[in-house]
């Protein structure tokens, strides 16, 4: 570069030499650092910018960041920061890309000896990724009165659909046998995930009852009796 | 290089028969914009680059983002985008780096009063350095009584054979009368942090008082038991 513009300035002095007839010239120096605008530049090794200061940018003319770009990045590698910042989002493995949740309020029994959905425990979900999880919790407060000796039996599942998908193991809360008459709360839970691609998909948390019971969800009379379930997708590819 | 030699040498040429015989001078050096190839090249200040269109590239001449890079990129301080994607990797504090998952589909059960690994709930993670494992179970244990008052069926985590959190149990409320089973729907959730390796996530059980437990997870009744186990990056990864 150096030798460059030391070029230049001769070449400008010796415009200068010829130019003894001439009256008036005004010739910019470009000294000590010259300021250029080019259509197009190429550099085939090491390149170092604004090592004095002052910002680079690119696609812009009003950088207030070292390095300040106007549209997108992207490398073959890896970009390493002290701080990554997304304002609207991340996007890549691991990251919780959202989270949903109910805990409905409205009391609710079932008797059906197959599967319904709870009411209200039902999350719609959309993702965009190539690849998500969706990792289910849920927790529930059943209530069951025992009127037989055989006691009863309430079975929990999270379903996934489209595809009718049960998520993990369901789960069973038995009232007890033998002690008809009287009534038994379980603390219900359960947990699972699984691999979803792009698309939107529901989530019912879905119950039914054995052995002649009656099973009640009962959060607003204030015993406790509450339900609630959690969906998170995490991504695995964006 | 040589274009650009190529392009003083032209101001050269034109300076010396044009300033012999006119009084007027006019050196425009920014157009055309010239075109340059350096094998080196610095900046000392401000610096703005593809400021009309086209791209950036750097370790290529085929880019098409405004700034696309082939290798590495750092700062020492924050990069900010509006949406920042990782495509096969994205690690840093917060991130959920692997999450896995069992469900026991076996049917097992006990009568050890000392903890049993439970089959199946069993999970190797390998994981970076001080990442938390953050574990959360649920279990439906049917516990059997035959005359023992009070069996309780005990749950625990535990991360390389340390007891993660706490313990939980279940117990069932006996009438004094009749032989029964009772149900306990058990759940837990803790959280250990680890350093960088391989760790083995297990669920463990036993019978307070020898009372037999079951976890039968293909049974109708659905005692099932399930855990989850996720790897939390943190700092000093």
């Amino acid at each position: 570069m150096r030798n460059i513009y030391a070029v230049l300035f001769c070449g400008v002095f010796l415009c200068g030499h010829f130019s003894v007839f001439a009256e008036d010239l005004t010739i910019t120096t470009y000294y000590p650092s010259p300021y250029g605008s080019y259509e197009e530049l190429q550099t085939s090794n090491n390149t170092y910018l604004a090592t004095g200061g002052g910002f680079v940018g690119i696609g812009n003319t009003t950088a207030g960041e070292k390095l300040d770009v106007t549209g997108n990045i992207r490398a073959t590698g890896m970009i390493t920061g002290n701080v990554l910042k997304a304002n609207n989002g991340f996007l890549g493995r691991g990251v919780v890309n959202q989270i949903l949740t109910v805990s409905p309020n409205n009391n609710i029994s079932t008797s059906s000896g197959s599967y319904n959905t709870m009411s209200g425990m039902s999350i719609s979900i959309t993702t965009t990724a190539a690849q998500s999880i969706l990792f289910v919790m849920w927790n529930a407060g059943i209530y069951q009165a025992i009127t037989t000796t055989a006691g009863s039996i309430v079975h929990i599942r999270a379903l996934l659909t489209p595809g009718n998908i049960q998520i993990g193991t369901f789960m069973g809360g038995a009232s007890g046998t033998g002690n008809t008459g009287t009534f038994h709360v379980d603390s219900m839970g359960g947990n699972g995930m699984v691999s979803v691609g792009p698309g939107t998909y529901t989530i019912a948390l879905q119950w039914k009852t054995s052995l002649d019971g009656t099973a009640s969800n009962s959060p607003g009379t204030g015993n406790g009796y509450g339900r609630s379930m959690t969906v998170m997708e995490i991504i695995q590819q964006p | 290089m040589i274009k650009l030699f190529g392009f003083l040498l032209g101001i050269i040429a034109f300076c010396i028969p044009v300033i012999v015989c006119a009084e007027d001078l006019t050196i425009t050096t920014y157009y055309p914009s010239p075109y340059g190839s350096y094998d080196e090249l610095q900046t000392a200040n401000n610096t703005y680059l593809a400021t009309s269109g086209g791209f950036v590239g750097i370790g290529n001449t085929t880019a098409s983002e405004k700034l696309d890079v082939t290798g590495n990129i750092r700062a020492t301080g924050t990069i900010t985008g509006n949406n920042v994607v990782g495509v096969n990797e994205f690690i840093g504090p917060g991130v959920i780096r692997q999450i896995r998952h069992a469900a026991g589909t076996t049917n097992i059960d006990t009568t050890s009063t000392t903890y049993q690994n439970m089959a199946e709930m069993d999970i190797s993670v390998t994981t970076l350095n001080n990442s938390i494992l953050f574990i959360l179970w649920n279990a439906s244990i049917a516990n059997e009584d035959f005359g023992i008052v009070g069996n309780k069926a005990v749950l625990r985590v535990t991360v390389d054979g340390v007891q993660a959190g706490t313990f939980q149990s279940g117990a069932y409320t006996w009438n004094g009368t009749g032989i029964f089973i009772t149900q306990e729907s058990m759940g837990g959730n803790c959280m250990m942090q680890v350093s960088a390796g391989v760790h083995r996530v297990r669920l463990q059980w036993l019978s307070h008082k020898g009372e037999r437990l079951y976890s039968w997870p293909t049974h109708w009744e659905g005692y099932g038991r399930s855990m989850t186990v996720m790897e939390i990056v943190q700092p000093g990864f």
